[in-house]
């Protein structure tokens, strides 16, 4: 945490550097409220920015090997594991690749229900950013303890709302963290209706709470900092995306899910351990929050709508990352909306799950996870067994696009002092809830300047 | 809290069914994968609380007992957590909101493996009768 953080100016000549410039260095151990093990390194010499890393450390995990030779009915558990706060995004995009192999096609109920179980993750997750990560960033607070000393009423209605989440994940999926319900076909099990109608009160007060931290996230002050950027996310002709629509992209890409690898590409650089991932015909684009605004603001409920009309935000306002926020919480208020929707007709008709016969195939499963699109690929053997997995996660897509924004921040904030910077910086990643999940960070800048 | 499958992370959901399983009638035992709002809610609705965590640490001392109405917890404690807040930011911040029970006690026993998919360790599991013992008497004293 930044309390934590160990601050060093270095003051002299490197070796090999022109006569007269200096070196300074700001060594931040623990890049504080974000998921994952990674690290910054910006170097400036004079007035020109030099090299600009977005580094992630964080050890290969081998999901995608240790897929292979597991049953497809595993897949969604496993690949689940690979992230405590979106863990539901992984199991929708395995299953769905699975059920696209195999044929199967859901009832209408068990779609609904997956999207239910979709909009607690993203209530949950996005919750915990904006409130607990990303708010204390414009309040000036290290982090959500002391912004709560402050502001204990915004906090407290926060936790209210990331819990409203995990309950729904947790009717659903049967707990809240890695969620257990989910099967190839459906559900193991369908939700008790009286038990989920137990949520519709608990809902229209988050959906009040939500509506509320859309008005307080809108008086936050926002650097004046546009990009123009690819924005890529799926759209669809009726609804506000989640688990389903073809992916496009404001620059004309307009695609089904199974053609995404013809379209995408993953490079490795030598200093991330998650590849990056680029188009390949024009290089870095955007997915997430702000891309999913951008293409689908017209499917979103009227009072939705109304509300980013409140706060005078436009589809424009996507192309400011530090924006981000207020989106989030856009999209937690649509997804308490849409919760009541879906538990107000849900009635439990069944059946759980659709059967289906095991045969071989190749099949593609794409949603929304709360960081944006989430790809998977497996190609099935005819007894049942993955021989092929490839998963491609939100944050790895980012990559590219926060360099760029660091790059672009840098240029902006050059003459600030080091704290600034160095906290814009920070902010800058921040901007996309990036999940590598777990622990330490490192953030570093170095600068070599003409002017000592 | 614990994590069932990461080896003496296992710790106090084995110690919690145990404690289940003899028909505990002096306290309530529940168990939490630690997220932060489900500790909220239990630090609010309970006039006294034991937390009982398994934790890394290179300290000599097998069980450490904190209270955490006074002390700071060491950044160890919520170190084996695979989430982006732990225990230690979820006490604060039940400070922070005034929140926080009566008595907030939290016990932190030391593992050696806190590996994925790995069983608990011999050490751990000649501790459970001890931790046991320990959290009855702090009860009973209270």
């Amino acid at each position: 945490m930044s309390s934590d953080s160990e601050i060093k100016i270095k003051a002299g000549i490197r070796p090999g550097a022109q006569s007269g410039l200096k070196t300074r260095t700001i060594k931040v151990d623990y890049l504080a409220r974000v998921e994952g093990e990674g690290s910054l390194y910006i170097r400036t010499k004079g007035q020109e920015i030099e090299e600009v890393q977005f580094k992630i450390f964080e050890p290969p995990r081998y999901f995608e090997a240790l897929l292979r030779g597991r049953d497809l009915t595993e897949a969604c558990d496993i690949t689940s594991r690979i992230c405590g706060i979106c863990p539901i995004a992984y199991q929708m995009s395995a299953v769905q690749a699975m059920e696209s192999a195999l044929g199967i096609e859901l009832t209408n109920e068990i779609c609904e229900l997956r999207r239910l179980i979709f909009c607690g993750e993203w209530i949950e997750s996005h919750t915990l950013h904006v409130y607990m990560l990303h708010a204390p960033d414009f309040l000036g607070f290290e982090d959500a303890i002391t912004m709560a000393k402050k502001y204990p009423k915004v906090v407290s209605q926060g936790l209210q709302l990331k819990k409203i989440g995990n309950d729904l994940m947790k009717l659903v999926g049967g707990r809240e963290i890695h969620p257990i319900n989910v099967k190839v076909g459906g559900f193991y099990k369908l939700p008790d209706p009286s038990q989920l109608r137990k949520m519709l009160e608990p809902l229209k007060q988050a959906r009040d709470i939500a509506a509320e931290t859309v008005r307080f996230v809108a008086n936050l002050e926002f650097p004046d900092f546009e990009r123009d950027y690819e924005f890529v996310s799926f759209f669809h002709p009726k609804e506000y995306p989640i688990n389903s629509g073809r992916i496009i992209s404001n620059r004309g890409l307009d695609i089904e899910v199974p053609s995404y690898l013809d379209h995408f590409q993953e490079l490795h650089v030598a200093r991330s351990n998650a590849l990056h991932s680029v188009l390949k015909e024009r290089g870095e684009y955007l997915v997430g929050p702000l891309a999913r605004y951008f293409h689908n603001e017209a499917r979103l409920p009227e009072n939705v709508r109304e509300c980013a009309r409140d706060i005078n935000f436009e589809v424009k306002d996507c192309r400011n990352p530090f924006k981000s926020i207020i989106v989030r919480s856009l999209e937690i208020l649509f997804a308490c909306e849409e919760s009541l929707r879906i538990i107000e007709a849900y009635s439990a008709r069944g059946p759980a799950f659709v059967n289906y016969e095991v045969k071989a195939g190749i099949g593609h499963g794409c949603t929304e996870a709360p960081r944006g699109l989430l790809y998977h690929r497996y190609e099935i053997g005819s007894d049942g067994k993955i021989k092929e997995a490839k998963i491609i996660p939100p944050t790895s897509q980012n990559q590219k696009t926060i360099e760029s924004d660091l790059f672009e921040v840098v240029r902006h904030y050059f003459s600030s002092s080091e704290n600034e910077l160095r906290h814009r910086c920070e902010q800058t990643v921040r901007n996309y809830d990036p999940c590598i999940s777990c622990a330490t960070h490192f953030l570093k800048i170095e600068r070599e300047d003409a002017n000592p | 809290m614990a994590n069932p499958n990461r080896g003496d992370d296992a710790f106090s959901w084995i110690v919690a069914d145990q404690l289940i399983s003899g028909g505990e009638t002096l306290f309530s035992v529940i168990k939490s994968s630690g997220d932060i709002t489900d500790l909220l809610d239990i630090f609010s609705s309970h006039r006294k609380v034991i937390v009982l965590d398994a934790m890394e640490t290179d300290d000599l001392v097998p069980i450490k007992k904190w209270d955490a109405k006074e002390d700071s917890l060491p950044a160890s404690l919520s170190g084996t957590s695979s989430h982006v807040l732990g225990v230690g930011q979820a006490i604060e911040l039940s400070r922070a909101l005034d929140k926080i029970p009566d008595e907030l006690i939290v016990i932190g026993v030391k593992g050696v493996n806190f590996q994925m998919g790995e069983e608990l360790s011999s050490g751990m599991r000649s501790m459970i009768p001890e931790v046991i013992a320990y959290v009855r008497q702090e009860f009973a004293t209270s």
